[in-house]
Formats: structure tokens, sequence, C-alpha cells
């Protein structure tokens, strides 16, 4: 089943593309310099030149001395995803693989998990404007409950790396950052309604403005996602189905000193879980957020509440758990050649787990406390060097202070050139999953129980990068890392005998690897993007350790995976396609994949989009992750109308 | 699972399926593509050269006011030191308030900004100053030139009517190469 010719003829075709692309980029744009050429038209040239509005924000990020990707709003409506895991597909520097209709293990660097040892996609943090979403339950995310109405988001920044220094602990080999529009970006009306072989979906958002610069939008949405496969094509018995809403309200305008910001969310779903039958949970988010901009300070206050109740699935136990995160951060001119960013946090979680016969945790219900404080300093180097440097101490109830350090170097001898190298250390800390948990065979024997002295997991990360934006309409980057871990969690034998096994912190190693990609405008009408992650790993048992169950427990990871994506336009109509190949994964085995997914879009008015979607094209059904309770995933096919008023 | 040689022969289709792209694009003629933030700045610049203002603030730099739209702001501050307007040089100034614009003599109003700038608006449509917003609802909001987007190039309209309310004289040259024009009712004849 597997085939690693295809591995090197995906990564021809992505690097022949490549090759081909900047030497028509070299044909074309005579003028080095946009402005320069602008500024010599007449009137008729200017209203004849091609005009392109790709990525308005990630020109600021071209700075920022990272791995960054941003996934902007226009690819995310041109992609026709229905969720944000399928859109983080789109981001070069992820592996994302989908474990059922409801389940995805999603990670970046590798350490993405091992799902059939109970080891979960807990290296990459993910916030939703400024909300943390990472579960400090099991440590994690619940990628069934990350939702938002497409439309409204304005970006998603995708760094591949750590962040622990601004985002703490869990931003470990990734931070994922989804930004929604504020309210006075999202007037006016929206309604979406698709229909298709695989699902159902509608949504609908109103804002509108009031005072001078104050603006408001409440939403709504559901879907009805029906199940993955069997290999035999039979139900995989996981169709589900949610609705949500939720609202915004921002105060002040562009200009003024002070913004105010409060959101909120709540969502009901039912998840078929085959035998088991039906599985509901809710979430419910508060979030609000002060901005004072002030001559040589600006400063930021958040606080957020975010309760959620999941009754017991099959293999796991019910909880509810409620969140509470206050948060302050300044950000001082100090001086002509520093910026200094400075900060306090405070996280309270307060859980209540239902314990079944075969799954426990001891205490069941526990208040935990996350408690951080850092300072970053941005020191300017003449004209072309930049120096960040930063640390946070970060408090966690089971491990205690954790000491978070981040240094960056970066060269930028031009406006369209930067090169970077970072050296950062990041944990993932210990959860209850880690510390409290018993898991009971037939409900009489112990056979696993969690270490009250797990460590948290430890990277020393070092990375360098170079961006690039040599033409207006060709950009590329490329970064290469090494992460040296520590303490990578292992299941250890009991002290003297065999059960009742243990989690215990002896796998040791590094990784290294590559991520990389490029945008390039090949004629005004399209472009093509083409992208390749390379991961390889260099895992040990540490001494002490017992080697049970081998080192692939630390993670089932691809060692490749590259994209390519194209966007074209023909006036009204726009036609979109992202090839995926993913390479097969070790441990359980599953082969490489290569997938297309596909989109035409009409614009009938200045109002009103048809669109057609096609997703996973090439095969009637496809495995990306073998586990039992894995299953493939089907080509579907999706209709939409999008409509604004 | 599918079957691999399915598989495979999808692949290579989608391989042939781009390269003949690319070869189609090859022999396609080309054009360079600007961002659209950047034509817009040059745009408020080139307009200047065809708007004539009342006397009273004529003579003074020219100084283009924008507000909520920072991306168009920072263009214009990589052109205007690069060119002059009648031999002038010219100054982009980020606006919030009112007090803001006196000396203007154009104001941006960036689109998705229309209605959170209904202050600076109806200050700046007593004074002789030419607006230039990005909106559907531009012109009638008061605005003498509006942007929109058509078919990947950036064209504008023109509103005779606000202009003269704003004492402007607009060129003939600019009212050609603009899409539409709004202009004055006809007097009835006598």
């Amino acid at each position: 089943m597997n085939r690693p010719n295809l591995g090197s003829r995906a990564a021809a075709c992505v690097l022949g593309l490549g090759a081909l692309a900047p030497a028509h980029a070299q044909l074309m744009a005579d003028a080095r310099d946009p402005i320069t050429q602008l500024s010599r038209m007449s009137l008729e040239e200017l209203a004849n030149v091609q005009v392109t509005s790709v990525s308005k924000s990630a020109q600021s990020l071209t700075s920022a001395p990272a791995s960054i990707y941003v996934i902007t709003r226009e690819e995310i409506l041109r992609s026709g995803v229905l969720s944000i895991p399928e859109a983080l597909r789109l981001a070069p520097n992820l592996q994302v693989e989908q474990i059922n209709s409801q389940e995805y293990q999603i990670g970046a660097r590798g350490l993405g998990g091992h799902l059939e040892f109970q080891n979960f996609s807990n290296k990459i943090l993910i916030l939703i404007d400024g909300r943390s979403v990472y579960n400090p339950l099991f440590s994690g995310v619940s990628y069934d409950a990350l939702d938002v109405v497409m439309d409204d988001v304005d970006r998603i920044e995708v760094i591949s790396g750590p962040g622990a220094t601004l985002w703490g602990a869990n931003a470990m080999n990734g931070v994922i950052n989804i930004i929604t529009r504020s309210a006075q970006e999202t007037q006016g009306g929206l309604l979406r309604l698709g229909a298709g072989d695989q699902e159902n979906a509608a949504s609908a958002r109103y804002g509108a403005s009031f005072g001078d610069d104050d603006a408001f939008r409440v939403y709504a949405k559901g879907f009805d996602r029906g199940p993955s496969e069997l290999p035999d094509g039979e139900s995989g018995g996981d169709r589900w189905h949610k609705a949500q809403g939720g609202f915004r309200v921002d105060l002040g305008g562009a200009g003024d000193d002070d913004h105010f910001m409060v959101s909120g969310d709540y969502q009901q779903v039912t998840e078929n879980q085959g035998a088991f039958g039906d599985v509901d949970f809710s979430q419910f988010d508060l979030v609000g957020r002060w901005e004072h901009t002030g001559e040589r300070a600006s400063t930021k206050l958040q606080a957020f509440f975010d309760r959620t109740d999941r009754d017991q699935p099959p293999a796991g136990v019910g909880f509810t758990l409620d969140t509470y995160d206050l948060e302050f951060q300044q950000s001082l001119n100090a001086g002509a050649r520093h910026q200094i960013v400075w900060g306090l946090g405070r996280r309270y979680n307060e859980y209540d787990i239902t314990n079944t016969p075969t799954l426990r945790f001891e205490p069941p219900r526990r208040k935990l406390e996350l408690t951080n404080v850092f300072v970053q300093d941005t020191i300017q180097l003449g004209e072309e060097f930049r120096l960040t440097a930063g640390i946070k101490f970060e408090e966690n109830s089971y491990s205690g202070w954790s000491t978070l350090p981040d240094l960056r170097l970066s060269w930028a001898p031009n406006a369209h050139t930067l090169l970077w190298a970072s050296a950062a250390r990041a944990i993932r800390a210990p959860t209850p999953f880690d510390t409290d948990v018993e898991e009971w065979a037939n409900g009489a024997v112990l056979f696993i129980e969690g270490d009250p002295d797990f460590q948290p997991e430890s990277v020393d990360a070092f990375e360098i990068g170079y961006r690039s934006q040599p033409e207006a309409i060709l950009s590329w980057s490329v970064s290469a890392f090494y992460n040296d871990y520590q303490d990578l969690r292992s299941i250890e034998p009991a002290t003297g005998g065999f059960l009742p096994l243990r989690w215990g912190n002896f796998i040791e190693g590094s990784t290294h690897g590559i991520d990389a990609w490029a945008n390039v405008q090949i004629t005004s009408w399209w472009r093509l993007s083409p992208g390749i992650r390379w991961l390889e790993k260099d895992l040990r048992n540490s001494p002490g350790g017992s080697g049970l169950l081998g080192i692939e427990q630390a993670g089932n990871d691809p060692k490749s995976r590259a994209t390519l994506k194209s966007s074209m336009d023909f006036g009204r109509w726009t036609v979109d396609g992202m090839l995926r190949y993913v390479g097969k994964l070790p441990s359980p085995a599953s082969p490489s994949y290569t997938e297309l997914g596909a989109r035409v879009a009409w614009r009938a008015s200045d109002d009103l989009e048809l669109s057609l979607n096609g997703f996973n094209l090439l095969d009637e059904r496809h495995a990306e992750y073998a586990v039992p309770t894995a299953r493939e995933i089907r080509r579907s096919i999706y209709a939409e109308a999008r409509l604004t008023f | 699972m599918a079957k691999p040689g399915m598989r495979a022969h999808a692949w290579v289709r989608c391989v042939l399926f781009l390269f003949l792209l690319a070869g189609i694009d090859a022999a396609h003629s080309q054009a360079t593509v600007f961002s659209v933030d950047a034509v817009k700045a040059a745009f408020l610049y080139r307009f200047a050269s065809y708007v004539e203002w009342p006397s009273e603030v004529a003579s003074r730099p020219l100084i283009i006011a924008v507000a909520g739209a920072e991306e168009v702001a920072v263009q214009l501050e990589a052109l205007l030191p690069r060119v002059t307007v009648r031999g002038s040089p010219t100054e982009v100034r980020r606006v919030t308030r009112v007090s803001e614009l006196d000396g203007a003599h154009i104001l941006y109003i960036g689109s998705k900004s229309l209605s959170r700038t209904r202050a600076l608006r109806t200050a700046a449509l007593t004074r002789p100053i030419l607006i230039v917003t990005d909106d559907k609802d531009g012109l009638d909001a008061g605005a003498v030139i509006n942007f929109f987007e058509s078919d990947r190039n950036l064209r504008f309209e023109i509103s005779q009517v606000a202009a003269d309310r704003a004492r402007l004289k607009i060129d003939a040259a600019l009212l050609s190469v603009a899409a539409r024009v709004e202009r004055r009712p006809q007097a009835p004849v006598p």
C-alpha cells in the first residue's frame, strides 16, 4: 500500500511548478518598485492596471521573525471550506488528519499525537480572538467545538514553532490565532445556504452601527454533517449536527484612543456515536476586552469565561469545565530603539468529571490555576537588525513554575527581505489526564494510572528562516528547525511489577525539518501557491525508561506533506483548487494519499454568489489515520448560495 | 482503502492538467498586478492635478487626509515624498477628529469606514474638500469621487453636484476617465 514514489512525484510537481513560476515572474514584472511605477502613470493607465487586494494583513507580518503563515479571509472563502479544521489544511506549515466526521488530529512540526496510545494533539495552542480553546483536562483541542461564521474570520495566523513567551504553556510546536473581524467590518446582512451529499448548512449574520463609531453583529449558524464511512462504504455512525449563535459589540472607531469589545457564543451539538447512541455537548463563552492607545504606551485588558458541558462519549467521561481568564498587557515605546511588551495573566479552571467504571479521575472535581508574567523587549540595532528577547514565568497547579525564554534576531536588508533566527523553550503542561487518571480493565483491574509527579514535556527549539517578496507578484518563505525534546510522555510499568501501568517522562530526542511555501501571481487572473513540509524524527527512550510501547507513542506523524493551491479569476467566475499530498503515517501505518478540493463560483450580482464545491475528489473514500475509531472520508460535493444585503 | 492504481492515475492527470495550464499561460500576454491600496494612493495623488480649489486654500501645500484606511495611508507615505503637485510638496495626514481637517484638500474615507466617519464627513461637506470614498453609497453620502472595483480594475465615479457644493472645479480630462459622472440637473429651457 505504501508508494514512496508518489511522494517524490509530488515533490517534483511542486518543485517543477516552483521553478517555472519565477521565470514567468521575471518576464512580467519589468519595474522593481510598484510605487514608483504607479506614480508615473497617467489617469488612464491607472484606470487600466490590474489590482489585487490579497493578504493585506499578511503584509504587516513580513517583519515577524517566525514561521508564520496567514490564512486570509479571501483564501478561506474561496476554498469553500465549511469548518475551521478544514480551513487549517490551507496552512502549508500544519499537518491535519481527519479521524472521522467529528474528530481531527492537528499538529505542527511533528508530535501531533498518537490516538491509540492516548496521546492527543496537545502541543499546539489555538485561540479565537484571544480566547484559548485548549482543553486543560486531557490536553488538546476539541475540534468539534471549534466554530465561527467563516465570513466573519479576518485571518488565521498559523505559527509553526514555539510561542510560549507570548502565549504560554502548550504553545510548544505551534500557535493558531483565529481572528474575527470587528463589528464595524461586518455590517449589513449575510445569508449562506448550502446543501450537499455530506452536509447541509446555513449561516446568517446581521450587523449595524450605532452612535458615531460603534457597531454590533449577531449571528446564527447550523449544520447537519453526514457520517464518515467504513472501508466497505457502510456508514461510520458519526453523523452530527450543531446549532450555534452569538454576538459581538465593538465600541470606538479607528481613530479613538479607547476600544471596547464584548462577544459571546453559544453552541449546542448532538453527535451520533454509532451503537452508543447520541452524545450531546454545549459550549458557551463570553469575552470582554478594553484597549487603550496612548502616546507612548498601549494597554490591553481582557477577560473571558468559557463553559463546556459534555455528555459521556463511548470511550471517555462526561464533564463540566469552567474557565475564567484575566489578562493584562502593555506595550511601551521606551526610547527610540526599545519596544517593550509586558503582561500578567491568571486563569482558573474548575471541572467536574463524571467517572465511569472504566475511566476515573481522582479527584473528579478540582480547581486548576495558571499564573503568568512576561516581558519582551524588541531592540532596533542600527537600521537593519532587530533583536527580540523575552521571558515568561508561568505557574501551573501541577508542576509549579516554568521559565519560558525566547530570543530572536532578524535582519531586514530591505523592505522585501527578512532573514531571522531564533532559540526558545516551551512546555506542554501536565493535565488531570497525566496525573489523576485511572483506567480500569473490566472495571476491576487498575490498568493505567496517572503520575502525580508528571513533569511538563519540554522543547528547546532552534529555527532559522528566510522570507522574501522580490516582486509584487511573488513572495516566498522557508524555515528550518531543530527541536530538542525532553521529558516526553511515556508509559511505564509499575515499580517492581507490571500493572498498573503509569505515565512517565521517559522519551527524549530531536526532530528537524523544513516548512516552505510561495505565492506566485502568474498572470492577472491566476495565482499559484505551492507549499511543502518535511519532518525527520530522532527520538529515543531516556535512561531509566522501560521502552514499553516504544517511541511511536510520541506521535504518529507523516514525514512529508505538499500542497498546491490554485486560484483563478475570470470576470464574474472564480475557479479554485487545492491539491494535497500527505506522506504515509508510520505507526499505526496509513498509506500516503493525495486529495483534491475544488470550487467554482459565479458572482451573479454584487450581492449574490453561487458556488459548487467538491471535497476529497480523487477517491471515492480515503483514510487519513488508522486507529480503531478512525473512519474513511468520502468524496463529497456541496452547492451554496451566498447573499449579502 | 481505494485502489492505489486509481489514485496514481488521478494524480498524474492532475499534474498534467496543471502543466497544460502553465503552458497555455506562457503563451498568454502578461500584465503586472498592483496592490489595490497602492493604486488608490496613486489615484489620490493624481486627482490633485485635475482639481482646482478655491483661492483661499489653493496656495497652501496639498494635504491628503485619510480616515479609516491605514493601508492607503502607508502607501501614500511611500509615494508622496517622491512627487510634487504643481511644484509643491504634498503630505498625508491620518485624521479622526473634525479639528484635524483644517487645511486638508482631499479627504479619503476607506472602504467599510463610511458609517463610522459621519462626523468627519458632515464637517468636510461644508468645506472646500474633495471627499473621496470607497463605498457603493459614497456619492449619496456626499462624496465627489467614489472608487469601485470592476473586473480587476479600480474605477471611479464623480458627482459634479458634490463638486459644485464644495466649490471645486473638476478638469474635463478627469471627467472623461471616470466610469460614471453624476451631472448637474439641467436647467429647464425658459
